[in-house]
């Protein structure tokens, strides 16, 4: 899709995983990760006219969406911070644990698996959210992060070898 | 041995149940960017943040081609914070964006009405929209413009300077801004800045613009610099005003007219603005170099204010023999020989006898020189040596009885006595001159008794704090020294005073507590050619003091804030020109050039 006209359907499957991960990965829970991407993919291309480049090139506009998103997740952790102030009630991280825990019934082996993504180091649990999520190239995640996709291909590995390590010897490895 | 990792697929397992539909999604966000379009159609300020609606309070926003009325701008629910930051906007709207719109509207509806369009109703609308701005803030704004005239002529325009900044600095977000909603363009933009900034560089052409403040640089190039930005931007204006978009069909599309009348005058400003430029720059672009010095001191070959043209050229001179330049003295020599063939004035003698002018053979001719010399060595029966009572008239019999070798040892005792009792007594002396202290001093050393500095350093150093003016006006810079002691604290310096109080320098040291870059200052450029000479050869000496020390870039930047701050303003305004859009042009000029080739 890369050189030819952008559209709406091409921009949004380009960047979707990514972007989710990418907010997930700053500390937003899954569902409200969900809902601050579908802002940021609608106020990026309501604005696109107003961004300094060309943005029919899918890369300029990724890196444009990832400045949105982060405007984005300011706003949405700001509110937050204010609800938490005024209403003394669960945490939104802990109904997102229940309600996960409620609808996943994964089994333990993967349950293990997503408790070591959690456990990596910021850089490397961003990596894994952004190209895992819906098997996004490596293009894509780096675009969004602006780093080179051989730097993206680095934390992968680390990433994958920590989770090793932090998993234990008996959990099935490549 | 391999390294040993999760595998891909796991990874992709575990993060499955976090997936979201494709479908689901994308519909979501074509449902909340439906909802902002339809938001934005029936208000267009859905969106824009509090501080751009405040500031947006103030525009007549048909000026920036806005059809929907500002209401629901006025209306806007928004902060104290963001209304006083709108407010802080008010000057920069006043001077920058009103001054363009009104002159632009006004050209629109003559163009029109000339080439007999159909009514230019959008222009009247537009200008009637300025009209009803100006009654409605009239007492605001000519508050504005009173205050930045008054704020300039008492010599505070960097803080004029600075408040513009940051008042153009929200001016530009707010235009910015309104851009991107589709709201202005290049030419009524561009046109404002080139209104505000010939405005602020006028105020800033005040005669008396950093005449009481410490700068290094000519402050001529505030001026120059604002009306540069005007220059940089008029092109650009000439350029838009070749485009203009004309119906054709359903869609208007650019066209290219060449418009005579619009070349004509803005080569002629360009032209006028130019030559006022270069005058503006003349000193700073062209200042006193070695070479140029020298050619004027050998280029004195007439004395129209006798004595005090002969001490004007003295300075320029002395500095060029000292510096090893050798100029050729022949015009100053003829010069010289006319006043002795004629009234052969005692100060001018002095001057040529310090140049090293008078002759031995020329000595015969000074009819006053027996009787004077007389006078000078006469031994009087008290014991007390008597003061020379004006060592500026009496300068030249000493120099040339010592060119002559005309005074035995006992006869210059009697003339180095005098003249210790001299600066003994001159320092309490209510008309005492700088002048008066040096000659005595070079004297002493004429006559080959050399003053021991020490001596006199305090006194002198008390007389120099003294004689220093930090006041300015009436055409002179603050910082220099005065000619007389007497003089009102309100007195600014004088050139030739001031060479005096740097040479004494060089004698008898600097004095603690005297801040040498005001004398600089005093000495900066100038386009005054009677103190262009004298201020810059004595800047030379000042530099070359022992233990002088030089102001370092720190100095520099917060001395010269006010030609920084005119840097940042014209620097935001190109800024603001040229990332407005073109007006009724879909795309930009080199698209629309392409199109028509």
């Amino acid at each position: 899709v890369r050189g030819l006209p952008l559209d709406l359907t091409t921009f949004i499957n380009a960047y979707r995983g990514p972007l989710i991960g990418l907010i997930v990965s700053w500390g937003a829970p899954w569902a409200d990760a969900t809902e601050i991407a579908q802002d940021s993919f609608s106020e990026a291309w309501l604005n696109r006219d107003a961004c300094l480049g060309d943005w029919h090139d899918l890369d300029f506009l990724g890196r444009w969406l990832r400045g949105v998103a982060l405007n984005q997740y300011r706003n949405w952790f700001r509110s937050r911070q204010r609800r938490n102030a005024r209403i003394v009630t669960l945490s939104p991280s802990i109904l997102e644990q229940t309600a996960v825990a409620a609808e996943l019934e994964s089994p333990e082996r993967l349950e293990a698996l997503q408790r070591g993504i959690e456990r990596l180091s910021a850089v490397q649990r961003e990596v894994v959210l952004m190209h895992y999520l819906e098997e996004t190239s490596v293009q894509e995640v780096a675009t969004l992060l602006s780093v080179s996709v051989k730097t993206v291909e680095a934390r992968l590995f680390q990433a994958r070898r920590n989770l090793r390590r932090i998993l234990g010897e008996g959990f099935p490895a490549v | 041995m391999p390294a040993k990792m999760v595998s891909e697929e796991d990874i992709r397992s575990a993060l499955r149940s976090k997936r979201v539909n494709p479908q689901n999604f994308e519909a979501q966000v074509r449902a909340r960017i439906a909802l902002a379009h339809n938001q934005r159609a029936v208000d267009p300020w859905t969106g824009v943040s509090p501080i751009l609606r405040a500031a947006a309070a103030f525009l007549p926003l048909s000026v920036l081609g806005c059809q929907e009325t500002p209401s629901v701008a006025r209306l806007a629910p928004v902060s104290i914070g963001a209304k006083l930051l709108g407010y802080l906007a008010f000057p920069a709207i006043s001077v920058f964006l009103l001054l363009g719109a009104t002159l632009l509207s006004i050209v629109k509806i003559l163009t029109l009405r000339l080439q007999n369009d159909a009514t230019p109703q959008d222009q009247i609308v537009q200008y009637q929209a300025i009209c009803c701005w100006w009654s409605d803030q009239k007492w605001s704004a000519c508050g504005v413009f009173v205050a930045s005239i008054a704020l300039a002529m008492f010599g505070a325009s960097w803080l004029l300077f600075l408040f513009y900044i940051l008042s153009f600095g929200i001016l530009i977000a707010v235009i910015t801004s309104l851009a991107r909603l589709g709201i202005g363009n290049r030419v009524v933009v561009g046109l404002s800045c080139l209104q505000g900034l010939m405005f602020l560089g006028q105020t800033a052409a005040f005669p008396s613009i950093g005449d009481h403040d410490i700068h290094f640089l000519d402050q001529s190039l505030v001026p120059a610099l604002f009306f540069g930005g005007a220059l940089a931007i008029a092109p650009l204006l000439l350029l838009s005003y070749q485009f203009r978009a004309v119906p054709n069909g359903q869609a208007s599309r650019p066209v290219f007219q060449r418009r005579s009348g619009a070349v004509v005058m803005g080569v002629i400003f360009t032209l006028a603005l130019a030559s006022l430029m270069a005058w503006m720059l003349h000193p700073s672009l062209w200042p006193a170099t070695p070479s140029q010095i020298k050619q004027h001191v050998e280029s004195f070959d007439h004395a129209p204010f006798g004595s005090s043209t002969w001490r004007q050229w003295e300075i320029p001179a002395s500095w060029a023999v000292q510096s090893g330049l050798e100029p050729d003295f022949s015009k100053p020599r003829r010069l010289l020989a006319e006043e002795i063939s004629g009234g052969q004035d005692r100060f001018i003698l002095s001057s040529a006898a310090r140049i090293g002018l008078l002759s031995v053979d020329q000595i015969d001719q000074l009819r006053e020189y027996g009787t004077m010399r007389h006078a000078l060595v006469e031994e009087l029966p008290h014991s007390k040596p008597d003061v020379l009572t004006s060592v500026g008239q009496l300068d030249w019999v000493i120099r040339a009885a010592v060119l002559r070798d005309d005074l035995s040892d006992h006869e210059r005792d009697i003339i180095e006595q005098r003249l210790h009792a001299t600066l003994k007594s001159l320092a309490g002396q209510e008309y005492v001159t700088l002048d008066d202290l040096l000659r005595a001093t070079q004297l002493l050393n004429v006559i080959k008794r050399p003053v021991v500095p020490d001596l006199y350093r305090a006194t002198i150093h008390g007389l120099l704090r003294e004689f220093h003016s930090t006041a300015g006006g009436g055409f002179e810079l603050a910082g220099g020294f005065r000619t007389y002691r007497n003089s009102p604290a309100s007195m600014p310096g004088a050139p030739d005073a001031t060479s005096d109080a740097v040479e004494l320098m060089a004698v008898y040291g600097i004095p603690d507590g005297l801040d040498l870059n005001w004398v600089r200052s005093f000495l900066r450029p100038s386009r005054y050619a009677d103190r262009k000479w004298i201020a810059a050869v004595t800047l030379d000496r000042l530099n070359q003091l022992p233990n002088v020390t030089h102001p370092t870039w720190l100095e520099y930047l917060y001395y010269e804030r006010t030609l920084l701050a005119a840097a940042i303003l014209v620097g935001l305004c190109l800024f603001a020109t040229f990332s407005s859009p073109i007006p009724n042009i879909p795309n930009n000029i080199a698209v629309a050039s392409r199109e028509l080739q």
